[in-house]
């Protein structure tokens, strides 16, 4: 366990240069059973962070691009009419994957949207009025391009709140560029990969995100944050108790991450700009999100008074 | 400005169409009625706006109402120069702001209009119900202030109200302050009250009847306070002297010829004094005189005042130097003397003169009585005894005498023998005159209830007196009071003892029923609660806030009076602050979180303060990298608290508390050394 994770961030390390935190963040939320969306630019490796993760985890990875023209059966799958059998044939739709890569969700119809975002929320699906269970971990990476670019449909307050996290990945350092351009293929690492654990030893690592214990005075300080986004002027409206919970769970994998059994403030300050930026809305549309949780960390006092 | 010029939010009208209904109530009975109907008009026409049914009215309708408007004063005042006139302008231009109350730059100018409405009530009475009426009406208003802004508290009235209270409340120390401190200035317009309000109290002349009304009202006249320690008068020493008439028509007392009434006599101010006989203890007192519209000052014999604007009049009264229409307070000495009023300045022959003019015709049977004794030879002494003999063996004192006829002294001394004081205040000061001795009516009040609870004395209009004074050669004027030779409790025990019956069948209010004892202390209470009110507050005017301002500081300098205003303000916010840490303090922080503040304190003494959101881990990296030479120690305390707050370690609490006996951070300086 305190060997496995080290070794996955830098397996995937290795395809993705120079982006370890957000590497680490993602696997975070995978251990914390949530679901990741990347806000980025196209061509910033969206894809390759998941397919790597695919790949390292074991996982059974698809990948559905979404376009503007797209429906809902296109997602979850279709039930066409057998003339063998002379019965309807359900065709599982991508959604029936382990990891499955929603690229670009929002240049999507919001109809085509909530199909996806119920899959991820209910764990299952409903065609014809069967249900069907989604495989075991099941694990949403999605993409969306930053809404100022047209033809797009931004996602709704609260169906960002079904992602435990969103980051955004950035350009590279100019360290892990220049290896870019000096012929690291990570086509060829990722291929080179082999899978570091089985899909039941993640489903064992997530049972145990739910071990890792808070005590009192952390749990003052989470209180602490969340009562300062619901009274602080700066915000419009402050961290529901499901964001709360969120964030102490995202803190609890990564306490686990980093081999601890107990969380530790830092934990919680690692992982709040991921859980708590699209959760929260600044009064002033002046100050972008992230700085929004910067002072938000700055203002509250991580030690009782 | 923008937002001034924005509209009015719709629930404010109301608030404001309140606040000015308050406001202008009071005013209900003073001002013309047109004035009201036009408010009453304006108000309905604003209402018909708010429901959406008519326009704003238009330029032509707002200049034949101020056309309207300017008729109505012209006509209804013929002077203008006055409070009444003044005040209906002010209440007018209030009224018709209404019409165009659009904006909110309106409302305010509305509101604010009526913070200053409401203080002009208090140019007119300035009594306790005054005060709470233009309390409620701030109150009110600051209320609407509140709607205006915050359009939800529009809504909800009583929480508005509430809130206004209590904004009110906590500028109750400020009012205090500037009451205490501000320079109390006279007032800057002496705007004369037009109002055709019958003066009240004592008439400047007398005739037979003039007391019957004042008997029947129990309002009180004054109120006399003693200076520290000393006793108040006996009852039958409680003669209050007001007015002297020594001019006698027949049926008529006025103040003599060669002084005019209007003027209330001849004053000589603060010139005069030899007149007064300073011999004996001097009784020092104040007397708080309700208004009476004219200038007489009520006080006992031989009195001194000096108090501005108080003048001394020959026949040791004193007077005010113009009508007094509000409360005033005055200052007075009286001197007991030796013997009767202006012994040792004698009687001048102008003097004598007056004193003892007559009409030329009229009651004969009084005269030729007067004249009878002259002859038998009595000296002055002699016929004062004889006349005061007669009253005694005959006379019936009463409030209801029958109605006299022309000649009234005649009428009164030999057909009806039933009177009042002035009856026989009057018909004894003219026999006296027949006979030779020069005499005069003093008009005044005999008596006073005396409030022990709160040492002072009032006295009311029933109180009110005429006696006589007669010149004894050697003895000046000596005080006579025919009254008492008829009815003595009416000296001792007051007019409520005196006739019982007839009191009582009056309309008394509160005072009839003086003997029911609760009803009793109310009114008492009641009043010396005015009495308290009017000493304190109404009365504060520059002398005393400069006498209070020696007490309190010892001397009246702009510094001192900075430095305790300074005090004052610092102990209150010194106050405040430790009340709202009181209640913000919640419950203490677990034993791990004290230890590492400490720590850190420790630490920002030393010139490295943890950020508010920095981690210990964060903390502990900083210091490492800017004190190495800390860096174990700081890392253990560190490892001690996290393991004690996040680890449920309860070992590393007593680990931590250990590592922070030893851990003693220097100064910034070493800091410096030690990086540099």
């Amino acid at each position: 366990m305190q060997k496995i994770i080290p070794a996955i961030v830098a397996d995937v390390g290795k395809v993705l240069l120079g982006k370890e935190h957000q590497i680490k963040l993602a696997i975070a939320c995978l251990l914390a059973r949530g679901h990741l969306l990347i806000e980025d630019l196209p061509g910033m490796g969206k894809t390759t962070l998941a397919h790597t993760i695919a790949a390292v985890m074991g996982l059974s990875y698809k990948r559905v691009q979404f376009t503007s023209d797209m429906l809902p059966a296109d997602i979850v799958g279709v039930s066409i009419f057998d003339r063998e059998s002379s019965s309807f044939r359900f065709h599982e739709g991508p959604v029936f994957s382990q990891l499955l890569l929603a690229d670009e969700i929002n240049r999507t119809s919001p109809k085509t949207q909530s199909a996806l975002l119920e899959a991820m929320e209910e764990g299952q699906v409903t065609v014809d009025g069967e249900t069907r269970s989604l495989p075991q971990p099941f694990f949403v990476i999605a993409t969306q391009n930053p809404l100022e670019q047209s033809g797009t449909f931004g996602l709704p307050e609260s169906q960002l709140d079904r992602f435990l996290m969103r980051i955004s990945l950035g350009y590279p350092t100019p360290e892990a560029e220049r290896a870019l351009y000096s012929g690291v293929d990570s086509r060829a690492e990722l291929a080179r990969l082999q899978p570091r654990i089985k899909p039941e030893t993640l489903q064992k690592m997530q049972a145990m995100v739910s071990q890792v214990k808070a005590t009192e005075s952390l749990l003052d300080y989470l209180q602490r944050l969340v009562q300062h986004t619901r009274q602080s002027p700066d915000f419009a409206c402050g961290l529901s108790p499901r964001g709360a919970l969120a964030l102490l769970h995202a803190a609890r994998a990564w306490a686990l991450m980093h081999a601890r059994t107990h969380v530790i403030p830092e934990d919680i300050q690692a992982v709040i700009p991921a859980v708590a930026a699209h959760r929260l809305q600044s009064v002033t549309d002046g100050s972008s999100d992230s700085t929004l949780v910067d002072r938000l960390l700055n203002q509250v006092d991580v030690i009782a008074a | 400005m923008t937002e001034l010029r924005s509209l009015l939010p719709r629930d404010t009208l109301l608030w404001i169409l309140v606040v000015q209904a308050a406001v202008l109530l009071p005013y209900a009975l003073t001002l013309p009625w047109w004035v009201f109907a036009c408010w009453i008009g304006v108000t309905y026409w604003r209402l018909q706006v708010y429901l959406g049914k008519w326009e704003l009215p238009g330029n032509f309708v707002k200049f034949v109402l101020i056309l309207g408007c300017t008729a109505g004063l012209i006509l209804t005042f013929k002077r203008w120069y006055a409070l009444e006139p003044l005040v209906t302008l002010l209440a007018v231009a209030f009224t018709l702001k209404n019409v165009e109350l659009a904006t909110r730059r309106d409302a305010f100018f509305i509101v604010s209009l009526a913070f200053f409405v409401a203080a002009t009530h208090l140019l007119f009475e300035q009594g306790i119900p005054q005060a709470v009426y233009a309390l409620g009406c701030i109150v009110l208003a600051t209320a609407a202030l509140l709607a205006m802004n915050s359009p939800a508290s529009a809504a909800a009235p009583r929480r508005t109200l509430k809130r206004a209270g209590k904004m009110l409340l906590q500028a109750v120390p400020l009012m205090l302050i500037l009451f205490i401190v501000l320079p109390r200035l006279g007032p800057m317009w002496s705007v004369p009250q037009t109002g055709g309000e019958a003066s009240t109290g004592l008439s400047d002349s007398m005739e037979p009847g003039a007391f019957g009304k004042l008997s029947k009202s129990a309002r009180p006249a004054f109120r006399v306070t003693f200076a520290d320690g000393m006793a108040p008068p006996a009852p039958p020493e409680r003669y209050w002297r007001a007015l002297v008439f020594s001019h006698f028509d027949g049926r008529k007392w006025t103040q003599g010829h060669r002084v005019d009434p209007l003027l209330g006599g001849k004053v000589y101010w603060k010139s005069r004094r030899e007149d007064i006989d300073r011999s004996g203890n001097a009784r020092h007192y104040q007397v708080i005189l309700e208004p009476t519209r004219q200038t007489w000052l009520p006080a006992l014999a031989q009195p001194e005042s000096d108090t501005r604007g108080v003048g001394e009049k020959p026949e040791n009264l004193l007077a005010y130097i113009r009508p007094v229409t509000k409360r005033m307070a005055y200052e007075v000495v009286s001197w007991p003397g030796s013997a009767g009023i202006a012994a040792g300045a004698g009687l001048s022959e102008v003097e004598r003169e007056i004193n003892l003019q007559l009409p030329s015709r009229g009651n004969e049977r009084a005269r030729a009585l007067a004249e009878s004794w002259r002859k038998d030879g009595m000296d002055a002494h002699e016929v004062v005894q004889a006349a005061l003999g007669e009253y005694y063996q005959s006379f019936v004192y009463t409030l209801n005498p029958p109605v006299l006829g022309r000649d009234s002294v005649d009428g009164f001394l030999f057909e009806s023998r039933a009177g009042f004081c002035e009856h026989f205040a009057g018909s004894f000061v003219y026999l006296m005159r027949a006979a030779g001795i020069p005499a005069r009516v003093v008009t005044g009040y005999l008596g006073g209830e005396w409030i022990e609870q709160q040492n002072y004395m009032i006295v009311h209009d029933f109180d009110a007196h005429a006696w006589a004074e007669v010149w004894l050669p050697g003895e000046g004027w000596t005080r006579v009071d025919p009254t008492a030779a008829v009815a003595p409790e009416r000296v001792l025990d007051g007019l409520q003892n005196a006739l019982p019956e007839e009191f009582r069948a009056e309309d008394f209010g509160l005072i009839e029923f003086s003997h029911i004892g609760w009803l009793n202390a109310l009114r008492i209470q009641w009043d010396m609660l005015n009495y308290r009110w009017y000493r304190s507050v109404v009365s504060f005017d520059a002398d005393q806030q400069e006498g209070l301002l020696t007490r309190l500081l010892g001397e009246v300098s702009g510094r001192r009076i900075a430095l305790a205003l300074g005090s004052v303000f610092g102990i209150a916010l010194v106050v405040l602050a430790a009340w709202l840490h009181l209640i913000n303090r919640g419950k203490p922080a677990p034993r791990p979180e004290r230890l590492y503040r400490r720590f850190c304190q420790r630490l920002a003494r030393a010139g490295l303060p943890r950020e508010k959101g920095e981690s210990p881990r964060d903390y502990a990296l900083r210091i490492c990298r800017v004190a190495p030479h800390w860096g174990g120690m700081v890392n253990s305390i560190t490892a001690a608290y996290e393991k004690a707050a996040y680890f449920d370690d309860s070992t590393a609490e007593q680990q931590l508390a250990r590592l922070l006996k030893t851990f003693w951070p220097a100064s910034r300086a070493s800091v410096q050394e030690a990086t540099s």
